[in-house]
């Protein structure tokens, strides 16, 4: 009884879309560089990056807005970083992501051990609180459930609109489409399948900022090593599940955001709260079986591109 | 002109660039760890004397840097095996775990004597890393899922498991770390001095999981090169197309390879465990998946290659302790190090300006 009141509680629902929204933004960024052709496994590494530099950017500015910028700003470098050496120099994707995962994960270490002798931890910063929605949060469940939450959470809606617009609606999603499926074809019309890859790693850089300003600086409101927890992958399981279209990966995510509001819902119960800690990782483990029997992959997806001159 | 005549694709030849790319990249990367210490204000030389004093002056120094060793050398074989037949087992950080969660179950349930306790265990072990490796390599070969994400989610699992296991199932009520209870004596594995008695090696903390490691990397040499199935993973990773027309089962090769990685990354653990933890506590294992896949990349996947990939980074490991302490630079500079080697090595540039030696005209013909 009490678990199905807890279900339909509205805070349970605002939950799951505060929890699925970090996993949204990653899963956008999977979808613009799985379908120029590209397997992103530095997702994780630039969620990381965002949610130290956000919070070391409020920290010496004492501005979240810096912050904000300060985010977003490092996890493009690092997906530019990323793409340098994968389109650029022809590195092996999935290396090199694992290398950007773990080289920031080390440098962040080092670095809040250098600034606040404190190895993979950082202060608490005043971060950004959640708006209530003037009139809409008033309506009764609704309003707590929908229209009380931080500036990202908001903002989603419209990211997704606009890539949505971006993939299918302009010559640059086009473009990105077929060097996903077809580089060759790109070239034969005259376009730098170079070019257009870097810009779609580049948007992973920035969708993967606005997820770890959420995780930063709207959640935890400090940075640590485990801060990510795996949500970067997770977004590239999402995307691979919801068919690598803009809506579909964030639409899945809701589904992770359920997993992990259930974590802190279900201490009352006797089974020890590590099983629940394993949920969203087993859930993306049954997406994988479901998502595996799809065919819809860009065709070109993991091949790197060799320009001839 | 006999001189000129040295070919840099015989097998000397290539292992020599081999050697000379990674001894380079290495150089590349303390290079870029020394910008990093310089930027921070600390003394770069102060730094790297305690690095090199921690890793190899003094037995203390030298032990910990085989005792790191031993470990990475199962996960660099393992992730190596993945890379051989093209696969990214990056996961075989869950598959150790899972070993050593099974190790320490036999180790503290079972008491059949000594030697015996401890076979059982580590079969436990390797048995458990299969069973961690199998979902992953059923799903890559019959469903295409890709064997990353599934093999990072089975080690999150896994961790998980770990505290649940030494938080609940094997907890320790007198520990005060929330470890898990001790295994018995019999299980622990012998200490190096005990079964090499005429080297009269005295007191030491190295135990027999480093013959387990050597004789492993025997072992996987031999099957990678002499035997059939050592040659269909071969095959497969070079040209999954060649080798799927030529008869090979692509599908029972990708099992093979990510299962028998389990297996290695299983009895990692269980080596691990028995020989130095005796015990699960909070941070056991961190890492030591995650960095065979940089010891993978640096040993170029060749079995042989996985012992000095192991001792090197074992001594960086040694070393930045022995670095925070003295110089007060953290060890997280190794992960970062770690991280920059990756890209380092995965860039295919260095590879092919290394090449350029070939150039040598060959006049004697």
């Amino acid at each position: 009884m009490d678990i199905i009141q807890q279900l339909i509680d509205p805070t349970m629902f605002a939950s799951t879309i505060r929890l699925a929204v970090p996993i949204a933004y990653a899963a956008l960024g999977a979808m613009f560089c799985e379908r120029a052709g590209i397997i992103n496994i530095g997702l994780e590494g630039q969620l990381l990056t965002a949610s130290f530099f956000s919070v070391i950017a409020t920290y010496f500015s004492g501005d979240p807005i810096i912050g904000v910028f300060g985010g977003i700003l490092s996890a493009s470098l690092v997906s530019l970083l990323f793409g340098a050496l994968t389109i650029g120099l022809n590195g092996n994707q999935i290396i090199v992501g694992t290398g950007v995962n773990i080289a920031v994960t080390g440098l962040f270490g080092f670095l809040s051990f250098m600034l606040f002798n404190s190895p993979g931890v950082t202060p608490t910063v005043t971060g950004i609180k959640a708006i209530s929605i003037p009139y809409l949060s008033q309506i009764p469940w609704i309003g707590e459930a929908l229209f009380v939450h931080t500036p990202t959470v908001f903002l989603l809606p419209i990211v997704v609109g606009l890539c949505y617009l971006l993939l299918y609606r302009t010559p640059i999603g086009l473009r990105i489409r077929v060097s996903g499926d077809n580089p060759i074809v790109d070239e034969a019309a005259g376009v730098n399948v170079l070019y257009v890859r870097y810009i779609a790693v580049i948007l992973s850089g920035v969708l993967t900022g606005l997820g770890g300003v959420n995780l930063a600086l709207e959640g935890s409101k400090f940075y640590q090593d485990s801060l990510v927890a795996g949500r970067g992958f997770i977004g590239l399981a999402a995307n691979i599940f919801g068919g690598w279209t803009p809506i579909g990966g964030p639409l899945i995510s809701l589904v992770f955001g359920f997993a992990r509001s259930l974590m802190f819902r279900v201490q009352g119960l006797n089974i020890p709260q590590e099983f629940f800690f394993m949920l969203p990782y087993a859930l993306t483990l049954i997406v994988m079986v479901g998502a595996a029997t799809r065919s819809e992959a860009p065709l070109a997806l993991g091949e790197n591109f060799i320009r001839k001159e | 002109m006999i001189i000129m005549k040295f070919n840099l694709d015989s097998p000397l030849g290539k292992a020599i660039r081999t050697l000379l790319l990674q001894v380079i990249s290495i150089i590349f990367g303390l290079l870029v760890g020394a910008i990093a210490i310089k930027l921070s204000g600390r003394s770069v030389v102060d730094a790297y004397t305690a690095l090199y004093n921690g890793a190899f002056v003094g037995r203390t120094s030298l032990e910990l840097t085989i005792l790191n060793a031993i470990p990475l050398v199962f996960t660099g074989l393992s992730i190596a095996l993945g890379f051989r037949a093209g696969l990214f087992n990056i996961g075989a950080e869950g598959q150790l775990i899972l070993g050593g969660i099974a190790a320490t179950w036999v180790g503290t349930t079972l008491n059949v004597g000594p030697v015996f306790t401890t076979a059982l265990a580590l079969m436990a072990a390797a048995a458990a890393g299969l069973i961690w490796a199998f979902p992953a390599a059923w799903l890559r070969a019959k469903k295409g899922a890709h064997e990353v994400i599934t093999t990072l989610m089975l080690s999150y699992i896994a961790l998980h498991l770990m505290n649940f296991v030494r938080k609940n199932w094997l907890y320790d009520p007198q520990s005060t770390t929330e470890s898990s209870i001790t295994v018995n004596e019999n299980a622990k594995l012998v200490l190096i001095n005990k079964v090499l008695p005429f080297f009269e090696l005295g007191n030491t903390r190295v135990h027999t999981g480093v013959l387990i490691a050597i004789g492993v990397v025997v072992v996987m040499w031999f099957f990678l090169y002499k035997t059939i199935w050592g040659f269909e993973v071969r095959i497969v990773g070079d040209n999954t197309s060649a080798a799927s027309a030529s008869g090979v089962s692509v599908s029972r090769t990708i099992i093979l390879s990510l299962c028998l990685g389990g297996v290695l990354a299983g009895l990692g653990g269980g080596v691990q465990l028995l020989g130095l933890y005796h015990r699960i506590s909070v941070d056991s294992f961190v890492g030591l998946g995650f960095t065979g896949f940089f010891i993978a990349l640096l040993a170029q996947n060749q079995p042989l290659g996985m012992i000095p990939a192991a001792i090197f980074f074992g001594a960086l490991r040694a070393g930045a302790l022995n670095m925070q302490f003295q110089a007060n630079v953290p060890m997280s500079l190794t992960e970062f190090l770690q991280g920059i080697l990756i890209l380092f090595i995965a860039v295919p540039v260095l590879g092919k300006s290394l090449k350029m030696f070939k150039a040598i005209p060959d006049e004697s013909e």
